[in-house]
């Protein structure tokens, strides 16, 4: 079990964004989260890689309990993620970028991660397709090439689990096939992947578990075809695409 | 971010910065002034003391108003290192600076875990406190006019004239390469977005400490100098007009920039002791042209001179 | 001592770390509103109180008015003078600089100089002091109290109040509240967040004038009086808590008290060392200070 999460509740004064929420994560899996805009998605990612403390409950971490952890440890504790809106540095190279992840290497030049920052930077940029471009400065990128900054950073630290917050957001078909492919090629890597997104078509396609959050409350679990079947579902969200698309 | 230096080619970029090191070198043998001297040594300590500022408030980001505070320390170390253990001036440079490095990591874990603007307050306040112990606490340091005597490296001024220059190449060159290095390149990623910056691991609290401590062991370290250049040290070194000053040189030279402090440090210094009958009105002017500066050439000189170099 | 003796004298420290206070929240919650509403670092917060305390003194020695009479006008003419500097300096430089930290720091400091120097060089640097306009003192309990301070402490508290109300109920207070939360859902509703900041730079400045005018005759007025009056409103927002205006207003009290305090038992030097103290004790132990909400 790598992720437990147990009673987890954020509220701001009055309002609650995440409600008791309680979920066990596999190694290995993808596991999709959907749901109405502010249901608390991005909130429990933030909960999850300590952007956030959590009012109340637990976050175990292979049994290890993080739920206060500060977020760069828990980066070294092999969490990483993606923000919803690309925060990547602009005034920097792509190479820069995903090499300053790489610098903190106390842990990571030791056995498993005895890789040089360079090489990793290396690896990740190759593997997200941004080799070619890694002098350019990330502010003159395109959308889709920004995307890809913001995962190869999150990669860069070599996560077990990674958090992505909306990566298929605005992109157009050819990308969003790109990058389902490279998530699939991430997760065969053995990363396990938790996945917010509004696009239906990719997150039924990749994921092999899908979660719904309605104001912050876990309302319907299971795989891409039971959740977009359920009646709970379907009712509280626009849920006709889903389920079209997790036939195919 | 920073100078790019293309191989082999040679444009004002490359011209202009040997071009003035060479003269600075010849100048003591080509001009008889010991005056001039004197101003370009006072110009190298301010050299110094704006890089160093401009790594910690410009690259980082952490806006730190308290710098005359390190200077000052660094100097009264000098002073009573040489008043109460008769320490050597060489030892007392490293000392000097050690002093300074050490109450920055204290000031700077209590306050830059915080947002900016406490930082800017609580280093304010900080360089206050020293300034105003060291006018009351007169047993101690002097009061108002400070301790005299402090022994010289050298009484021939070309000697001193030298050592400052070597100080000053040395400490430029120092702190380009940090802001060319990993820490350099986390420093700026820490400005520019300091939630990425977490998410990519980096513990941005120890770094921001980090650049404060460097920055403010090169202001100790010329502080010392200062104070052994001078032979005295006096709670003027710890005013805000020394922050004023140093702002003002960092800014109007090119903030973000190591080099653009050169620039900076030397046209104040020089505009400050050559237009000496001005002295009543340098404030209030070097405050309005600084105004000035902010407001529409936010940049600094040295993107205005060598634009092709920088953004 | 005897103990009625001791029981004065700590009564006399609280009456006027009260007096202090209240003058000091005037100051400082124009700070807060800043800090809260236009999110900038204004460090020529000092100068203004310094300017207003000037006007202050310029208005009473050169007119031969009645002291409550005296004392209104100090207080409006310090009020417009700082006001009417005040909107431009908001204007032109804070709104350019605003974009980042170092370019705002650099701007106002500079700001902050330059009225420094500009009196400075038109009225040197000697230390005035205004008389006492208000003679006199009352006696309470066999406790003797400056005339000049309880008036001085019940305008405070008046400002106060008004101000206090004018937030919680005027438009524009409204549009201000509003503004501090959510800027942009502020001004999808129409509010003009520009105009809010300049009205509410304006504010602090008048609000800072005000302090001075009612503070200044009770210490000494100078060119640098100025950096005192910044870094001690920086303590008491931070022992409020940043944006808190009722929590600011709570803590210059304390800070008063605390301030004369330390000076009775101390002695006026360690003035600067407490405020320092204050505030790293507050920021190692309690960073979001007594009411304070978001600090990173």
């Amino acid at each position: 079990m790598l992720l437990e999460i147990l009673g987890l509740t954020k509220a701001f004064k009055s309002l609650v964004a995440v409600n008791n929420l309680n979920l066990n994560l596999g190694q290995g899996e993808v596991l999709g989260i959907i749901g109405p805009n502010g249901a608390g998605k991005t909130t429990f990612i933030d909960l999850i890689s300590g952007f956030l403390i959590p009012t109340s409950g637990k976050i175990l971490l292979k049994g290890e309990e993080i739920t206060k952890l500060k977020p760069h440890l828990r980066v070294k504790r092999r969490i990483s993620r993606t923000f919803q809106i690309a925060r990547v540095f602009r005034k920097l190279s792509v190479w820069d970028n995903v090499a300053v992840a790489c610098f903190d290497t106390r842990e990571y030049e030791q056995g498993f991660f005895s890789t040089s920052p360079e090489t990793r930077a290396e690896e990740v940029l190759k593997l997200v397709g941004l080799w070619e471009q890694k002098g350019q400065k990330a502010g003159e990128l395109t959308h889709y090439a920004l995307k890809k900054v913001e995962i190869a950073k999150a990669l860069a630290t070599r996560p077990e689990l990674l958090l992505l917050d909306e990566p298929f957001a605005g992109l157009v078909l050819d990308e969003i096939n790109n990058l389902m492919e490279m998530v699939k090629k991430i997760n065969q890597m053995g990363i396990t992947i938790m996945i917010v997104e509004h696009v239906m078509r990719a997150l039924m396609n990749i994921s092999s578990r899908v979660i719904v959050l309605v104001y912050g409350e876990k309302i319907a679990e299971g795989t891409p075809v039971q959740v977009s079947t359920d009646e709970k579902v379907i009712s509280a969200y626009l849920g006709k695409e889903a389920k079209l698309f997790a036939r195919g | 971010m920073g100078l790019r230096v293309t191989k082999g080619k040679w444009g004002t970029t490359q011209f202009v910065p040997v071009f003035s090191l060479v003269l600075l070198i010849l100048i003591p043998f080509i001009v008889k002034d010991d005056f001039l001297l004197h101003v370009i040594i006072l110009a190298n300590c301010y050299v110094i003391l704006s890089a160093s500022w401009d790594i910690c408030s410009g690259y980082l980001g952490e806006v730190n108003l308290g710098h005359a505070a390190f200077f000052g320390l660094g100097g009264y170390t000098a002073g009573f290192l040489d008043q109460w253990f008769k320490i050597s001036p060489w030892m007392g440079l490293p000392i000097g600076g050690g002093v300074a490095c050490l109450s920055s990591l204290a000031i700077g874990f209590a306050s830059l875990t915080f947002k900016r603007d406490y930082f800017v307050i609580v280093t304010i306040a900080f360089a206050q406190v020293l300034w105003s112990i060291a006018i009351t606490w007169a047993y101690v340091t002097g009061g108002e006019e400070g301790l005299r005597g402090i022994p010289n490296f050298t009484s021939n001024l070309v000697g001193n004239y030298f050592l400052a220059l070597a100080f000053m190449l040395v400490s430029i060159l120092a702190l380009y390469v940090i802001t060319k290095s990993r820490l350099g390149r986390i420093f700026l990623a820490i400005h520019e977005d300091e939630y990425a910056s977490k998410a990519a691991g980096i513990n941005t609290s120890f770094y921001k400490i980090v650049a404060f401590g460097i920055s403010s062991f090169f202001a100790g370290f010329i502080g010392s100098f200062y104070a052994y250049y001078f032979g005295i040290v006096t709670p003027d070194m710890l005013s805000l007009t020394v922050t004023f000053n140093v702002m003002a040189m960092t800014f109007m030279g090119g903030s973000s920039t190591i080099f653009g402090s050169i620039i900076g440090a030397y046209l104040i210094t020089f505009f400050a002791q050559y237009f000496y009958f001005f002295m009543d009105y340098r404030l209030i002017v070097q405050g309005l042209v600084l105004l000035f500066t902010v407001l529409f050439f936010p940049g600094g000189l040295i993107r205005i001179i060598f634009r092709s170099a920088y953004r | 001592m005897e103990p009625s003796q001791i029981i004065q004298q700590i009564v006399q420290i609280v009456f006027s770390g009260i007096v202090v206070g209240g003058l000091y929240s005037l100051a400082a919650v124009g700070l807060t509103l800043i800090l809260g509403v236009m999110r900038v670092i204004n460090l020529a917060h000092g100068s203004f109180f310094m300017l207003g305390a000037f006007a202050t003194y310029f208005a009473l020695t050169q007119t031969k008015l009645n002291p409550i009479l005296c004392l209104v006008t100090a207080v409006l003419v310090a009020v417009l003078v700082v006001f009417i500097i005040a909107i431009p300096i908001e204007r032109l430089v804070i709104r350019r600089a605003k974009t980042d930290l170092m370019r705002v720091s650099v701007a106002s400091f500079a700001v902050a100089m330059v009225l420094e120097e500009a009196v400075r060089i038109r009225w040197g640097k000697i230390y005035r002091t205004l008389p006492t306009y208000i003679p006199a003192t009352t006696n309470f309990y066999g406790v003797a109290f400056d005339n000049q301070r309880l008036v001085a402490s019940l305008f405070s508290l008046l400002i106060i109040i008004g101000l206090w109300l004018y937030i919680k109920k005027a438009r524009f207070g409204m549009a201000m509240r509003m503004v501090q939360q959510d800027k942009e859902m502020a001004s999808l509703l129409g509010i003009n967040a520009n105009l809010v900041n300049v009205m509410v730079f304006g504010l602090a400045g008048a609000l800072a004038g005000a302090a001075a005018s009612l503070l200044s005759p009770l210490y000494m007025i100078y060119p640098s009086m100025g950096w005192p009056i910044l870094l001690k409103s920086f303590a008491i927002v931070i022992l409020g808590g940043m944006g808190s205006v009722g929590g600011t207003i709570f803590a210059s009290y304390i800070f008063g008290i605390v301030e004369i305090g330390t000076a009775f038992f101390f002695g006026s030097q360690w003035a600067y060392i407490t405020v320092f103290l204050i505030m790293i004790v507050i920021l190692l132990i309690r960073p979001k200070g007594f009411f304070g909400k978001d600090i990173f």
